[in-house]
């Protein structure tokens, strides 16, 4: 296979890397031994591949890379100032920019509403909770300080047990003991004018019909003839007519059955 | 300058004396007197952490040299007539004299808690104290100066005077009475929600209350007179209850 110079000139690199078929490698290898030309020429591709094999790779030092972000700082404050003068130059995307912003703010006004309502449901659900709890610390701790030791605190315990809205069974049945038993009248009277205000009870009020047969505190039995009529518990009038012929009983007491019968009967 | 010396040691002399007719007792880790009386109660406050049973009029006849007193309410402990005893926190001081034999007198610290229980015929009398009270009497009146409360006080027929320093806000205050007035005296600007009841006797103060509006159903509320009131915005409650008897709440 006869080659000329040029085309074999062409092939000389592949020769150098062996790219070649065997005939072909054989052929430029006869034509390099016979051409002076030829073999100068693979001589200097030669050393051109060796010397860029030998070539050291190159490192930026730390100055190249400093000057680098220098000048990428220096780019993107040339780039910044544009931008922002953009949104205020009144331009054909303008309408554009007005309703993104609008979006936005749409956005986050709407995100914190709903924030906000998440929040206050949570809110209100811990309130509900504490507030029940509230309910319950505070209907155990009248009961046990109806059961202190200094009358004052048990008046104390009998206006918490007034405020309750629906007293539990455990409330009431504290206030009807503190009505019959306390040592105290003050605490007694106290626990009658609270327990009036739950009469929609059974309990309570055949506590007080109870109660105003066997007092004999005239300030006691005035109290509860006072609560019986004002509830109309029509049961009482038995108690009352005998209260009315005990000889024993108060004149001023008698006065306050003769006042309310007529509103029972 | 001789004749002063004298006197001085005369009076010493004398105080010591007369100390030694009082009966004294350590009050050491008691919070409550509990004080159970037949005749009237006279207690007053001093700044000492201890009992003192005013001697006088309480000791022995000299008939009864080496005899021992006898009382059916129980053992004199103290040789004055009174039955002492520390039970816990509390210190039980019993008059075993009947009552009618002349005044129970004591010294307690002004910041002890008392109690007086069933004082029947006799008043009772407290001056200068800073704590709880309660007091119980039948026909004794109950007075009461220089106090703070909280205190609940009862009387059948008897009469309550009370005159505040101030009020305490801790507790409630609370007096009765079934045919005895209440005469009450609380400084202008006690904050305080005010009950004021009587069933057959008459309100007077000089203090401003507002007045209930009247109930539309009357005809149940019959002869019972109640005021609901608050003073200087509320504060501790008051209750003021009697049944024929007069109520006066003054300012000062």
């Amino acid at each position: 296979m006869d080659m000329d110079c040029k085309q074999i000139e062409e092939k000389l690199i592949d020769y150098i890397d062996k790219n070649l078929d065997p005939k072909e490698y054989d052929a430029i290898t006869a034509h390099l031994s016979s051409c002076p030309d030829c073999q100068e020429s693979l001589n200097e591709l030669e050393q051109i591949f060796k010397g860029i094999e030998n070539e050291k790779e190159e490192i930026p030092d730390q100055s190249l890379k400093t000057s680098f972000e220098e000048m990428l700082l220096t780019e993107k404050a040339l780039l910044q100032e544009p931008k922002v003068v953009s949104l205020h130059q009144p331009s054909k995307s303008n309408w554009k920019a007005v309703i993104q912003i609008a979006a936005t703010i749409a956005l986050i006004v709407s995100a914190y509403f709903f924030g906000k309502q998440q929040n206050q449901e949570s809110f209100y659900e811990e309130m509900a909770v504490l507030q029940k709890e509230k309910k319950q610390l505070k209907q155990e701790v009248t009961i046990s300080l109806i059961e202190n030791e200094s009358a004052s605190k048990r008046l104390q315990a009998v206006n918490y047990a007034e405020e309750f809205e629906k007293p539990s069974n455990d409330i009431l049945k504290a206030l009807i003991n503190k009505m019959f038993y306390d040592d105290h009248i003050n605490v007694r009277l106290a626990a009658a004018e609270a327990l009036a205000k739950f009469s929609d009870s059974e309990m309570v009020r055949k506590s007080f019909i109870d109660a105003l047969d066997i007092e004999k505190d005239p300030g006691m039995q005035i109290e509860l003839i006072q609560i019986l009529v004002s509830i109309q518990e029509k049961r009482a009038v038995p108690s009352m007519e005998k209260l009315l012929q005990n000889e024993e009983t108060p004149s001023y007491v008698k006065d306050q059955v003769t006042i309310g019968l007529p509103n029972l009967i | 300058m001789k004749h002063i010396a004298i006197a001085i040691v005369l009076f010493i002399t004398i105080g010591q004396l007369k100390a030694q007719e009082n009966y004294t007792q350590s009050l050491q880790g008691v919070k409550t007197a509990v004080i159970g009386s037949a005749s009237g109660v006279i207690i007053k406050s001093h700044d000492k952490n201890e009992l003192i049973i005013v001697g006088e009029g309480r000791k022995m006849p000299e008939k009864a040299r080496g005899l021992k007193a006898v009382y059916a309410g129980g053992s004199d402990n103290t040789g004055y007539g009174v039955y002492v005893q520390k039970e816990g926190g509390t210190l039980v001081i019993r008059n075993l004299k009947s009552a009618y034999t002349g005044i129970l007198e004591i010294f307690l610290p002004k910041s002890i808690n008392i109690k007086i229980e069933k004082s029947n015929l006799g008043r009772i009398v407290a001056e200068g104290f800073s704590s709880e009270i309660e007091a119980l009497t039948n026909v004794g009146n109950i007075t009461f100066k220089n106090v703070t409360g909280p205190i609940v006080a009862k009387t059948a027929t008897g009469e309550i005077n009370i005159v505040f320093d101030k009020v305490s806000q801790s507790s409630p205050i609370s007096l009765v009475s079934a045919t005895g007035a209440i005469d009450v005296s609380l400084p202008s600007n006690t904050a305080a929600n005010l009950e004021l009841k009587t069933t057959m006797g008459e309100i007077f103060t000089d203090f401003d209350i507002k007045f209930p509006v009247p109930e539309s159903d009357m005809k149940l509320v019959s002869g019972k007179r109640t005021i609901k009131t608050e003073l200087n915005n509320g504060g501790v409650e008051i209750s003021l209850r009697s049944s024929t008897g007069n109520i006066y709440l003054r300012k000062q």
